[in-house]
């Protein structure tokens, strides 16, 4: 297959793993935002989590500072992501790599980690990570609109889409290496651990969870390269 | 409200696009780039846990939806009918 028709076939799969979660964005919306402020949020903050958070701020009526700030902290997991992305673009322009940065997202992140070194580059990742957000922003849209359509079973079980992408993402990788799912499982149970703990914001949770995670990793790799 | 929106804008876009000015072809150290290859799967593990207890009505039905999205996976399932599978799966355990 074609390059770039494997990168619009990566980006379709992000989307369409978006889109449930898009739609019931927009659903959730409706009673706090307009149609336009709807669209605006999706195409300019481009963040599920970050997007629903705003909105159970907003109807709990928290103060525009404290969702700023909230949003920022959830959100600042994706400078680590963005890190690992430059670094494999490294070779780009500087307006290439912030337009690519731009549009980091967890799926899209994750999805690029796995594809070829023949993919990493500009094209490629701007391919796959327009086209996702093109579903995400048509999509919150949609559900604003069509929300009342969709029985609730089905917008509570479209819930599992993105979970079901990330373990569609992870499942490759463990078959490669067993040392990829040690890290995967300390990192779920770094995060289990975190988020009980309520003193630390969630946001932090997801950041201080990862890089430990990683660096286990980077720990096993050490004592592999002794032996 | 548009105000906030634009405020939000800016609150995600600062994380992500400052990396692009640090990572200016500078040599990183060997242990930095192994630590870097390692996030994405720290990052999906984190990602999956503990969000999927809450991600459809009851926790039970979310781990039962990601463990059939996982022999999906394991049978080499296209993403795409992953996805979209375990939607359908989770409707009929509702």
């Amino acid at each position: 297959m074609n390059i770039y028709r494997k990168s619009l076939m990566d980006g379709l799969t992000i989307g369409l793993g978006y889109l449930p979660v898009a739609m019931a964005f927009g659903i959730t919306a409706k009673p706090l935002l307009t149609g336009l402020e709807t669209f605006l949020m999706s195409f300019m903050v481009f963040g599920g989590a970050s997007q629903f958070l705003a909105l159970q701020m907003l109807s709990a009526s928290s103060s525009a500072a404290a969702i700023i700030i909230a949003v920022f902290v959830l959100n600042s997991r994706h400078f680590v992501m963005s890190f690992k992305i430059n670094y494999d673009l490294q070779q780009e322009a500087l307006w290439k790599k912030l337009l690519i940065s731009a549009y980091v997202t967890d799926e899209s992140f994750a999805l690029s980690a796995g594809i070829g070194e023949d993919r990493k580059n500009f094209r490629n990742y701007l391919i796959i990570f327009i086209t996702a957000y093109i579903f995400w922003v048509a999509f919150s849209v949609v559900g604003y609109m069509a929300g009342e359509i969709m029985s609730e079973e089905w917008v509570a079980a479209s819930g599992i889409a993105l979970y079901a992408l990330f373990i569609a993402l992870l499942v490759p990788a463990i078959r490669t290496h067993y040392k990829y799912l040690l890290v995967a499982v300390l990192g779920m149970i770094l995060h289990f651990v975190f988020t009980a703990m309520e003193f630390i914001p969630s946001g932090i949770a997801i950041i201080l969870a990862m890089v430990l995670a990683a660096m286990f990793g980077l720990v096993l790799e050490k004592r592999g390269d002794k032996v | 409200m548009i105000m906030l929106i634009f405020a939000l804008f800016l609150a995600t876009i600062i994380t992500r696009i400052m990396p692009a000015f640090l990572v200016g072809g500078l040599n990183f150290p060997q242990w930095l780039i192994t630590l870097l290859n390692y996030i994405p799967y720290a990052a999906l593990g984190v990602l999956i846990f503990p969000g999927l207890l809450s991600a459809v009505e009851t926790p039970v039905q979310g781990i039962l939806g990601g463990l059939f999205a996982m022999i999906l996976a394991l049978f080499r399932v296209p993403l795409f009918f992953i996805v979209s599978g375990a939607i359908v799966f989770v409707y009929f355990l509702i």
